[in-house]
């Protein structure tokens, strides 16, 4: 079976027009802008990416194509005959809300997604809600490992829009004021944008995708469940072929809602004898939905490759004891493999399995390496 | 890219009937409640597909589990016993929904209601073509894996995901706008050799689309310069 790599990442977020920004940020990030929702009492807290600094008025289609090949840029030297996997779930609802002139269709949507990259490669749409970013990138490396491409550039794409932050808002997900992961006084989730880019390859780099799954349940429609949980970490690690005591952190889901905190929480203490150090990036990014699975990998790539460390580690007073779970307080050392989870709409369910190798990356890419 | 070889194992890829609704009520034993419109016209050709499949036993007729079990329902608003059987669906098997289209439908509604005020959570879920997969694994008994996708050319995404295969899939395209297309193929990949003598014999004739195959083909071939090929 053909090896694939993560060969550049790239992001654009409420953290920074890139990943070093981002990492500049990650001691004291900034706080969230406060958005009000008609139909809604209270304005409600949204992570923007903060304007593009040359720009005074642009379209939604300008932003668009300005962040993505901001991030394309990031990610490094990328071929443009491969493949372009597309993960977003609110796509170009921006556009049409705005009364822009937009695709009528979404193959049209792709081939104006290409044309912003001068991309001559397939272009594909994959959605799966908030667990698109990882199922793109599962889905592209299958497509390398088979020969139909050579490699791939994932781009996480999810930005502002009102039907967004409305209908999450209708299903009261949102926190009035603040995601607080795993804690008591969680209550719901903050959205927020984020444009990202992940570069895969056969060339050995620092990351191998050893692995993944997505299980969907059934059994509710907006929650995670505990069962889905823990086959999605069986199979990733089945077809990682490692075991579980292997695993040396996870960057978990931990969005600060009240039941699926729980869930995942209860999935993870009923998998491992003995939890590997967590770590969760939405009290930094928000929940960037489509885009989170590309965003938060970047983000943790360039973590760990700078070897800084957020600590949200939360104390006795704050933290939702009954969960039986909290987040690491320092960067786990000697780390070979990490698991990358998001959960979704639908009741998706997907993990990747990152292996460490010991390749140098300093001769494959230009841009920020992974 | 090697030569592979499928089974089809059922195939549904007729225009759907004027009462496809009515239909799908009888298919499920109940109406679908919640769900968008695209989502029930992918039901409806996912079930007539696997009602298609040569694989029911008899003996494994079973009147699935819907959102609200039949036997649940009040008898006044009970619809009739489905005069269908519908197997459950192994989760080893993954879906693939092409659309070119997708949710655009409910998405339309939705902005509509968030001009006004916040949307109602059930038309805005409907947003999400995620709620088919969910629907899907609700009725059949599934939890494996699948998304829906758009390529910029969709031939060529058929010819990626039959190279990217993993044993046994359920491969769709949905759409309901311009005119209503739910068109199902369940394929396995063949254990044989694809040199072997069994399939050298077949007839392959090339087409254009898995989707446009023959229901009367039991063979499906993707070669190595990306065509496709059927063979009864």
């Amino acid at each position: 079976m053909t090896s694939v790599y993560i060969s550049g990442v790239g992001l654009v977020s409420s953290m920074g027009a890139n990943l070093g920004e981002a990492l500049r940020h990650l001691y004291n990030p900034p706080e969230p802008e406060q958005r009000s929702i008609r139909g809604l009492d209270f304005p409600v807290p949204y992570y923007a990416i903060p304007p593009i600094a040359s720009a005074t008025a642009i379209s939604w289609h300008e932003r668009c194509e300005a962040l993505i090949r901001q991030v394309a840029a990031e990610a490094g030297n990328i071929s443009n005959t491969g493949g372009l996997y597309l993960a977003s779930s609110s796509l170009n609802v921006g556009a049409m809300e705005a009364g822009e002139n937009h695709a009528k269709s979404l193959p049209d949507f792709l081939t104006q997604l290409g044309k912003m990259l001068d991309w001559q490669g397939p272009v594909v749409w994959i959605n799966t809600a908030c667990t698109s970013g990882l199922n793109a990138i599962l889905a592209a490396e299958m497509a390398i490992q088979s020969g139909f491409i050579q490699d791939a550039l994932i781009i996480g794409l999810e930005l502002e829009n009102n039907l967004t932050l409305a209908g999450f808002a209708g299903m009261q997900l949102l926190s009035p004021d603040k995601a607080r992961p795993f804690a008591t006084r969680r209550s719901g989730l903050v959205l927020g944008e984020a444009v990202a880019a992940i570069a895969l390859s056969k060339q050995p780099s620092q990351w191998r995708i050893a692995g993944g799954a997505q299980v969907v349940d059934s059994s509710q429609v907006s929650g995670a469940s505990t069962t889905a949980y823990q086959a999605m970490l069986q199979l990733t690690l089945a077809r990682a072929k490692i075991m579980a005591g292997q695993i040396g952190l996870i960057k978990v889901q931990a969005a600060g809602s009240v039941p699926n905190d729980a869930v995942e929480a209860a999935a993870l203490c009923n998998f491992f004898s003995r939890v590997p150090p967590l770590l969760s990036l939405k009290t930094f990014l928000g929940h960037t939905l489509g885009a989170s699975g590309a965003a938060e990998l970047a983000l943790l790539l360039a973590i760990l490759e700078q070897q800084q460390w957020p600590n949200i580690q939360l104390d006795v007073d704050t933290l939702d004891v009954s969960l039986g779970v909290n987040f690491a307080a320092e960067l786990p050392q000697q780390l070979q493999h990490i698991l990358v989870s998001n959960l979704g709409f639908g009741g998706s369910h997907t993990c990747i399995a990152l292996e460490h190798t010991a390749a140098d990356t300093c001769s494959r890419s230009q841009g920020r390496r992974a | 890219m090697q030569t592979k070889i499928f089974h089809i194992k059922a195939c549904h890829n007729l225009p759907p009937d004027p009462n496809w609704r009515e239909q799908l009520i009888n298919l499920l034993g109940s109406k679908p409640r919640r769900l968008s419109s695209w989502c029930e016209l992918g039901m409806y050709g996912a079930l007539k597909c696997l009602n298609n499949s040569e694989q029911i036993p008899a003996s494994d007729i079973s009147l699935f589990a819907t959102t609200l079990p039949h036997a649940a329902i009040p008898a006044t608003t009970r619809l009739p016993t489905p005069q269908i059987p519908i197997n459950r669906l192994s989760s080893e098997v993954s879906l693939r929904v092409f659309s070119e289209y997708g949710t655009i439908a409910a998405t339309r509604s939705a902005l509509g209601q968030a001009c006004e005020y916040l949307p109602m959570p059930f038309t805005f879920m409907q947003t999400q073509p995620g709620q088919l997969f969910n629907a899907l694994g609700t009725t059949l008994g599934w939890h494996g894996d699948g998304y829906s996708t758009t390529y910029e050319n969709r031939q060529q995404g058929e010819v990626a995901l039959l190279n990217s295969f993993k044993q046994s899939a359920l491969l769709a395209w949905v759409d309901e706008e311009r005119e209503l297309i739910s068109r199902w193929i369940w394929l396995e990949e063949a254990t044989l050799s694809p040199k072997a003598n069994e399939f050298n014999e077949l007839k392959w004739q090339v087409v254009e689309s898995i989707f446009q195959t023959s229901g009367v083909a039991r063979w499906l071939k993707v070669d190595a310069t990306q065509h496709i090929f059927a063979a009864l």
